[in-house]
């Protein structure tokens, strides 16, 4: 895992998932934080002010920020906190590496910070190939 | 035994069984402050054997390849994706320009590229108040 500025991800590695937690999910990539193949179960967003943000995933070990196509996106609540299932099913599965960062515009292009004040940020997900 | 009557959390259930990369719109608000709740979704992408992305959009006029989507939503190939948004909460969009088009478009590629629909067609169903 790198985080390019001060560290704000805590993970719980239980034997069968992971729990990621980022206090400060923001526009530093974080990379690869299986360190490999993941399957993505479920995401909960906070937000503690009138923020302006998208959580984008990249299945990139090393994605660009701005250039590499995000392959799941949500926009961040507003002033609350959201927490769902990415899928039903059988989760999303990552094979190349889970990559995800935080800005303020959508879509592949952007690399500003969300508006306003902090994106929190947990995520469950099962480390390997399922 | 006696039935009992529930209510139905959403108005209204958006079906397009044949959604492949032309924009297709939920709802239009039509002014200002206008709101719409969005419930979930469910694609089904079993008659593919290529991932498609499905990509939501909440914009005034929705050009495929170009605007940037709100939600961008991976089915893998030969499956079915089922997302209740917000856990089932829902999101509710307010719209800032009006026109403003909730809609969608299902194509092959990741991002805000991409304007080319799967070889077949994918089914979604959306669920709005």
């Amino acid at each position: 895992m790198t985080d390019g500025t001060t560290p704000t991800i805590s993970i719980s590695k239980f034997p069968g998932f992971w729990i990621v937690k980022d206090a400060d999910a923001d526009e530093t990539v974080e990379k690869d934080i299986a360190a490999g193949p993941c399957t993505l179960v479920a995401v909960r967003m906070k937000t503690t002010g009138a923020v302006v943000g998208h959580l984008k995933f990249f299945d990139d070990e090393n994605p660009v920020l701005g250039t590499t196509d995000p392959i799941e996106q949500y926009p961040v609540p507003q002033t609350d906190t959201e927490s769902f299932p990415v899928n039903l099913l059988d989760g999303i599965k990552f094979e190349n590496g889970l990559s995800y960062a935080c800005t303020e515009e959508a879509g592949t292009a952007g690399t500003s910070a969300p508006t306003v004040g902090l994106v929190e940020l947990e995520l469950i997900l099962i480390p390997g190939v399922s | 035994m006696t039935m009992t009557a529930y209510g139905q959390l959403e108005n209204q259930t958006f079906e397009d069984t044949v959604a492949n990369g032309t924009a297709e719109t939920i709802l239009s608000l039509a002014a200002e402050n206008d709101t719409i709740t969005l419930y979930g979704f469910e694609a089904d992408n079993t008659q593919n054997d290529e991932a498609v992305y499905v990509k939501v959009y909440f914009v005034a006029t929705i050009t495929v390849g170009t605007s940037l989507p709100t939600y961008i939503l991976k089915v893998p190939a030969s499956s079915k994706r089922y997302l209740p948004v917000s856990g089932g909460a829902g999101r509710t969009f307010t719209a800032t320009a009006t026109p403003e088009d909730l809609g969608f478009a299902v194509v092959t590629d990741p991002g805000t590229g991409g304007t080319v629909g799967p070889t077949n067609d994918v089914g979604v169903v959306a669920k709005t108040d």
